[in-house]
């Protein structure tokens, strides 16, 4: 599973631990070169010194009698006389080396302090102007630095024709680098430790931070843990949790809300649907306890009675089969062309006793109404519901207007004390404009919830606008 | 005993009443809670029955409003919702019962006739006073162990002087505890009741007159016979 913790951790401490590896490696490189280039500085002195001795040497070979040979036999100038002058060349365990070849390659002088050792040969050949600097390592293991310079048979000594001239002596100083080695070393176990210790401390570091750092989510986690669908009314609180989280906060509070709301409305639609189906069931029951306590009673009234009960209920159950038939997909539309104008005519003939009774007048402009291909059952369950709708809220004494448009049919009715609220709210099930229903109406709620339905599995659009305390409800093709 | 119905749906407000009084009980009637609430305010029931809900004003809220008035009349609520957080929360606003839609007659009656009988301090339901025996569940009247026949009317006439035996009743109150339609002043339906009741209980020449009459004041109901 993925953690926040672990991959924040290890990518930190990675990360760190690369970081301090390459300022561990510059550190370490730059001290290297700062000790390597006072190694080369004392070469260069000692470079100075020995090219001193050994244009000094050639001075002296100047001296009357003294052969160039005399030089490659080992005799006249040598190298005992050479290091004799400066100590460090002479102790066999000082450090300092140096080495003289010729340009043929045959060693011209050693120092003592080489011992039994031998400089590594430089190429003769090669141009030596500019010294090259060199670290060797020898067998034993220590390193040596070494300076490679030639010493040229100067300009006093070109103008001698017929001395040694065809090249001139290349030398090489040399220096242990023993020390330099130490300090390297212990500089590198010096950054080691440190990178250790700075790896360790990061991991504290970064477990402390993070464990603070994500306390809000803990919370927000432990908040979440404590909502469940009874608590829906709960909210997360965000007071202290960092800016970063507010949004999510405020996210999951709407989420809740919607939540909320949605469960609240299938409560109603439940606490609802039970309200619709045991009042009648309650009357029907009634009916024939009393028909079966008091059999005097019972008459034709009463066996009327309990057939309009039954078929309140039985309509309230096709309702509410026909809606979840519809909203499920399983029902098979048919396609015949509907003429609007007749099916309006036809569904008003239907409720027109309803009207009647309440002394409803229809204004009826039809001619305009178009013709669909579309499923007649389901079209005119759309328009029945809208009239019947209509019929029962309209007022007493007031007027229905069905009129017929270009794309479509409009169902206008007036409707006092109506507010937006409630038009919005049209489309739910068992919305009522009195929470309480109205007495002996077959209307139960369910009509313009499962008109919409209808309309959307038709492709048509079904909407209600308010206007001047008149609704107008409008069913279009889309 | 006098009962206020509260039902919106019609049908089912007239099948009770009708089955109350056919009971024996005066029963009120209203279709909306704005009523309801006033004509609980403006008389004295025995025992109401609220529908939950109602147009206007719900159940719960008449409820509320009466008890915040200081009046303490039995009330049972009679709703479509059965969950157990709405019969909850019905009893807890300070209902004395609760029946669910659909309910059996049988079962209503038996409720009202407990609440009636509870909001007269009478926990059991049988009475009695001298050897006259009152099985108010039964509704059933002895004397000396004979049954006697009693017509609702006249049974609840009884029943109502003994849940206050002892206790002067005014014609005005039994009228309006017992008699459906409020009766004429003019009416003499309760003395002619009480005659009748009187005749009936006189069982043998050996049993004392149990109901007596305050001149001007009332009927009383006791054992005057120590």
């Amino acid at each position: 599973m993925k953690s926040i913790r672990r991959s924040l951790t290890s990518w930190l401490v990675c990360g760190l631990a690369v970081i301090l590896l390459a300022a561990g490696a510059g550190v370490y490189r730059a001290v290297q070169i700062s000790l390597l280039n006072a190694v080369d500085a004392e070469l260069a002195v000692d470079a100075s010194v020995v090219r001193f001795m050994v244009r000094g040497d050639d001075d002296e070979d100047d001296t009357p009698g003294s052969e160039p040979d005399g030089r490659r036999g080992g005799g006249g100038p040598g190298p005992g006389r050479l290091s004799g002058r400066v100590p460090e060349f002479e102790e066999p365990q000082s450090g300092s080396y140096f080495q003289a070849w010729s340009s043929a390659g045959q060693i011209l002088e050693r120092s003592p302090s080489l011992g039994s050792l031998n400089l590594p040969t430089p190429d003769t050949t090669a141009d030596f102007s500019n010294p090259a600097f060199n670290s060797v390592n020898r067998e034993n293991k220590t390193t040596l630095r070494t300076m490679t310079f030639q010493v040229s048979g100067g300009k006093g000594r070109s103008r001698r024709p017929g001395r040694r001239d065809a090249g001139a002596t290349i030398v090489t100083v040399a220096k242990d680098l023993n020390s330099v080695d130490e300090t390297l070393t212990s500089l590198a176990g010096g950054l080691a430790l440190v990178a250790l210790l700075a790896t360790g401390g990061a991991i504290l570091l970064v477990t402390i931070s993070l464990n603070r750092g994500l306390k809000p989510l803990t919370t927000l986690g432990n908040q979440s843990q404590s909502i469940d669908v009874t608590s829906l009314d709960a909210r997360f609180h965000s007071a202290g949790a960092p800016a970063e989280l507010l949004p999510v906060y405020s996210r999951l509070n709407d989420l809740l809300n919607r939540i909320q709301k949605s469960f609240d409305r299938e409560r109603r639609f439940s606490s609802d649907l039970a309200h619709e189906m045991r009042t009648p069931l309650a009357e029907l029951k009634m009916l024939s306890e009393l028909a079966l306590k008091w059999p005097d009673e019972s008459g034709p009234d009463s066996h009327q009675e309990a057939l309009d009960l039954t078929e309140r209920l039985e309509s309230m159950i096709t309702n509410l089969l026909a809606l979840a038939r519809w909203e499920s997909g399983e029902a098979d539309l048919k396609n015949e062309p509907v003429n609007l104008a007749s099916l309006v005519d036809d569904c008003w003939q239907r409720r027109a006793p309803a009207a009647n009774e309440k002394n409803i007048v229809l204004q009826r402009d039809l001619d305009d109404a178009p013709t669909w291909n579309t499923d007649p059952d389901m079209l005119r369950h759309i328009v029945d519901n809208l009239i019947a709708n209509a019929i029962t809220y309209t007022p007493e004494g007031k007027q229905i207007g069905i009129f017929g448009h270009a794309d479509g049919i409009e169902v206008a009715n007036r409707a006092p004390g109506l507010t937006q609220n409630d038009v919005d709210q049209f489309f739910d099930r068992y919305w009522r404009l009195d929470p309480a229903r109205a007495n002996n109406s077959k209307n139960v709620g369910l009509g313009l919830s499962i008109a919409k339905s209808c309309a959307q599995a038709l492709n048509l659009h079904l909407s209600a606008r308010l206007e001047d305390a008149n609704v107008r409800f409008f069913l279009q093709k889309t | 005993m006098r009962l206020l119905l509260v039902e919106d749906t019609q049908g089912l407000r007239e099948k009770i009443a009708h089955a109350l009084k056919r009971s024996g009980y005066a029963v009120d009637t209203a279709d909306n809670g704005r009523d309801g609430l006033w004509m609980a305010q403006n008389h004295d029931y025995d025992a109401a029955i609220l529908d939950i809900m109602l147009p206007e004003l719900d159940g719960i809220g008449i409820l509320e409003q009466l008890r915040k008035d200081g009046i303490e009349t039995a009330v049972m609520f009679l709703t479509a919702k059965d969950a157990i957080d709405d019969r909850v929360k019905g009893l807890q606003s300070g209902a004395d019962d609760y029946l669910v839609k659909p309910f059996a007659l049988e079962e209503l009656l038996a409720r009202v006739q407990a609440l009636c009988r509870r909001s007269h301090g009478q926990a059991s339901p049988k009475i009695e006073i001298a050897d006259l025996v009152i099985n108010t569940a039964a509704k059933s009247v002895t004397r000396n162990g004979t049954p006697i026949d009693l017509p609702a009317r006249e049974y609840a006439l009884l029943e109502y002087l003994a849940h206050r035996q002892g206790q002067v009743v005014s014609r005005t109150v039994i009228e309006e505890h017992i008699y459906d339609e409020f009766v004429s002043p003019m009416s003499n339906v309760v003395d002619a009741a009480i005659y009748t009741l009187r005749k009936k209980l006189a069982v043998s020449k050996n049993s004392p007159p149990l109901i007596h009459t305050r001149r001007g004041q009332g009927y009383i109901l006791e054992d005057r016979s120590q």
